[in-house]
């Protein structure tokens, strides 16, 4: 585990905890995620087909896959705001959607950009989340500011969610993310958008997460990114795993051992050649 | 619990104050009519509250449960007629956190007053009324506001039920047909004599022993039985059984596919033949060059595949001939709106779907607004289009109504016809004028699955207001022409002359607006971004 170790950011947070401590962390703990036999229908068609992966806890999980390939209906089944047609999740213990309550206690979500409220602004956006999570006024204030901070969004505090760049909503969702201490991150594309600065310290707050034993379950189109930061992956397509395991053993599948995500995810999902007959693209 | 309802109330009470000052003019100008409206139910509440003590006791038991029986009925039907879901808690956002459903149902319950006010208001009106009433004795009024919540529970099952039932496909639109045909039984009851003929049925309805009415009126006019009081238990028990039942349903929902999206899902296999709606678009387009041609044809597949304008169209086609039928040719029908009825119906219809058509163009297809900005094909050719298109679905809507009128029983003649189309033309080319300068100055972003309406906002109303004074006035010379000559002739030239007023009218307006739309393009394209907020807004 020691190739995830990376150097904090300047200004940003400073990986604390050893590989081995991380690595002892995440092994001796029943999975973050059991997901077994899962389905989910929408119009006749499977967005998800007999879905099963496992997320064991501490562990930095990245889930790919095409588009349409199921992973947003994934995460709104694994926080409830999808129902299952068959099949079984167990996120951090409990069973879903049964303790939905107590499940969404330790969640952080960083959702598509849709679950924002766009006419508050950042720190009432983060007063409001940490509200929802029981934590007092002071403190729900207190963290907020901190959080805007941290990301930079306290230069304009009039500005309204509904104004801030794609960029700045991943910040601040991030940010609310963070503001109870979860144990548990469902983060939906969170770099998208972001800049390589506010990326890095995204990243870096992940993989502090990650190496204090919390999980963090990451779908994200930038393989570079993914292939950095995580310590297994899945890649799913149709609503399938085609792959799981530690990127050394995607590796291991593969003709001469080697090859990058992007290489890997290629194969496994099948890259479609340039027809002939468009010579004019 | 207290802590999350309070900081969703508190959320949404910064919502507001953060959106109401970049709307200042249309927030004081709705403020203005808000104050006229509930000060109107407040007046009538004081006349109630007034006039209640000089009735004879004798006659309180005899009507007071019909009285609550209409407010029952108003307090449920309204909001379904007026299409207005009032303000509710935006699930899909909210269900991320930790919230214990209880809260969310308390909350929703609260926001259930949104939607009717007027019948809270009324009900005061009558709970002080019967408080001084010489023949009262004692507090039992005072357990009329059991009557609040039992309508508030009332009220989240029925509107639970029908955002339910408008989520299917097929069995939104014929859900549309039975609302448009309930709302034209006010104006039969007012219009024919059906009215007199079913009153003796409603009386006996509203004393009818054990309904919910006539329950709580009896607790309220003092000295209940005990059967009165455990029927009223009963109906509050039931009603907070079924609110709870369609409450904890909506929270199983689906949020990825609510809201009857429209899209197929991923892989649905759709046929590869063209269905109507591709060669309803594409017979459009036919007549056009490109780009108006791929404009338009982009246009009408959109409108019609989103179930918020089906319904919208259906109900200006369909809802706007019903609703004015009894008042034209009914008992007391007016002359003067036989006469001019398909003026009338079309200029309604045109309300109804101007929102999408006419006054807000970009706020439908409001993800697209950008490539307008970058396409070669221009914001002029863009703008023209959304044009040409409303004048098509109108058109459409013409020829409904114009059927309609000569299927009704005193049927004008052609000339009645003719002179209703011309008055549409006007009315239309002064709507699409002012819609333009509307939809460029005051975009806002429409939800095309939301089938429930959202208002105007305050200053595309101000807009529509001064747009209707300045058509009236060009219609209004026609008619005092024909007044004043007798001669129909003299009508029509006049009429001729307004089109042609309206239509110079409107295209003059186009270059203004297009290059307010060219230059506020950054203010459009944000205006046009803008998502929900923890409680949606309704009207």
């Amino acid at each position: 585990m020691d190739d995830l170790h990376l150097e904090p950011a300047p200004g940003g947070s400073a990986v604390s905890l050893s590989a081995e401590q991380h690595a002892k962390a995440y092994s001796s703990s029943t999975p973050a995620i059991d997901i077994h036999d899962l389905r989910k229908e929408y119009n006749g068609v499977f967005a998800v087909d007999g879905l099963t992966i496992s997320v064991p806890a501490g562990c930095f999980f990245g889930f790919l896959g095409p588009n349409g390939a199921g992973k947003t209906t994934t995460i709104r089944m694994l926080v409830g705001l999808a129902q299952p047609a068959s099949g079984t999740i167990s996120v951090l213990g409990l069973p879903m959607p049964e303790k939905a309550y107590e499940v969404r206690k330790q969640i952080g979500l960083v959702p598509d950009d849709s679950m924002l409220f766009d006419h508050l602004t950042g720190a009432e956006y983060l007063q409001f989340v940490a509200r929802m999570y029981g934590l007092t006024r002071a403190v729900a204030k207190e963290r907020a500011a901190e959080l805007l901070a941290l990301f930079e969004l306290d230069g304009e505090a009039r500005k309204l969610i509904g104004e801030y760049s794609k960029g700045m909503r991943k910040r601040v969702a991030m940010g609310a993310a963070l503001i109870h201490r979860p144990k548990l991150f469902l983060m939906d594309e969170p770099f998208e958008g972001v800049d390589a600065v506010g990326a890095r310290l995204m990243k870096d707050i992940l993989l502090e997460q990650a190496r204090r034993g919390n999980t963090v379950f990451l779908t994200s189109h930038v393989l570079e990114v993914v292939e950095r930061l995580c310590d297994r992956v899945a890649i799913i397509n149709r609503g399938k795993v085609v792959v799981e395991g530690t990127l050394e053993e995607l590796r291991a599948q593969s003709q001469d051992g080697s090859g990058s995500l992007e290489e890997i995810f290629v194969r496994v999902v099948g890259a479609k050649p340039i027809p002939a007959n468009l010579e004019w693209l | 619990m207290r802590e999350q309802i309070e900081a969703i109330l508190w959320a949404q009470f910064r919502t507001i104050r953060n959106y109401l000052p970049r709307t200042s003019l249309g927030a004081i100008l709705l403020a203005l009519i808000s104050l006229v409206w509930y000060g109107l139910f407040c007046l009538g509440a004081v006349g109630l509250a007034k006039g209640m003590q000089y009735v004879s006791m004798y006659h309180l038991r005899l009507y007071f449960p019909a009285g609550m029986l209409g407010l029952l009925l108003f307090w449920q039907i309204f909001p379904i007629l007026t299409m207005s879901s009032g303000w509710s808690l935006e699930l899909n956002k909210l269900l991320v956190y930790p919230i214990h459903s209880n809260t969310l149902f308390v909350v929703e319950l609260m926001l259930r007053l949104t939607t009717s006010p007027e019948s809270v208001i009324l009900l005061v009106g009558a709970i002080w009324g019967l408080l001084a009433h010489p023949g009262m004795h004692g507090w039992w009024p005072l357990l009329l506001l059991l009557y609040i919540p039992f309508n508030l529970l009332l009220s989240l099952a029925v509107r639970e039920s029908m955002m339910s039932l408008f989520r299917k496909k097929r069995l939104r639109e014929v859900l549309m047909l039975l609302i448009v045909s309930i709302s034209v039984v006010p104006s039969l009851l007012a219009n024919t004599s059906l009215g007199e003929r079913l009153r003796p049925y409603y009386l006996y309805a509203a004393n009818g022993p054990g309904t919910p009415w006539h329950e709580f009126a009896s607790l309220a006019l003092g000295r209940p039985g005990w059967l009165s009081v455990a029927a009223a238990m009963f109906w509050l028990v039931l009603a907070w059984w079924l609110s709870r039942r369609q409450f904890a349903a909506s929270l199983l929902l689906d949020f990825g596919q609510a809201g009857g999206d429209s899209s197929p899902a991923r892989g649905t296999a759709r046929s590869t033949k063209p269905g109507f709606v591709e060669l309803l678009a594409n017979f459009v387009s036919g007549f056009l060059p490109d780009p108006y041609a791929a404009l338009v044809e982009k246009e009408v597949s959109s409108l019609l595949r989103t179930p918020r304008f089906r319904v919208l169209f259906g109900m200006a086609c369909f809802f706007s001939v019903v609703i004015f039928f009894p008042m034209a040719f009914g008992r007391h029908g007016a002359s003067f709106l036989a006469s001019n009825y398909v003026a009338f119906v079309n200029t309604y219809g045109m309300l109804i779907c101007g929102e999408v058509l006419i006054w807000n163009v970009f706020g439908f297809d409001r993800r697209a607004a950008q490539l307008y900005y970058v396409a070669p094909a221009g914001f002029k050719q863009v703008l023209l289009a959304k044009n040409a298109v409303a004048a098509f679905f109108v058109g459409i809507q013409t020829l409904v109504v114009v059927s309609a009128s000569l299927i009704m029983p005193r049927r004008g003649d052609v000339a009645a016809i003719a002179g209703g189309i011309a008055i549409s033309g006007v009315v239309f080319l002064f709507f699409l004028a002012a819609g333009n300068y509307a939809s460029v100055s005051f975009p806002r972003p429409v939800q095309p699955n939301q089938t429930f309406r959202r208002q105007a906002g305050g200053k595309t109303q101000l807009i529509l207001f001064a747009s209707y004074i300045l058509m009236a006035v060009p219609i209004g010379l026609a008619f005092l022409a024909r007044w004043a000559t007798g001669k129909d002739w003299v009508f029509f030239a006049v009429l001729t002359f307004d089109l042609l007023a309206a239509a110079c009218f409107y295209y003059v307006s186009l270059e203004p607006v297009m290059a307010m739309g060219i230059r506020d393009r950054e203010r459009i394209i944000d205006a046009l971004s803008k998502g929900a907020d923890p409680i949606g807004l309704g009207s």
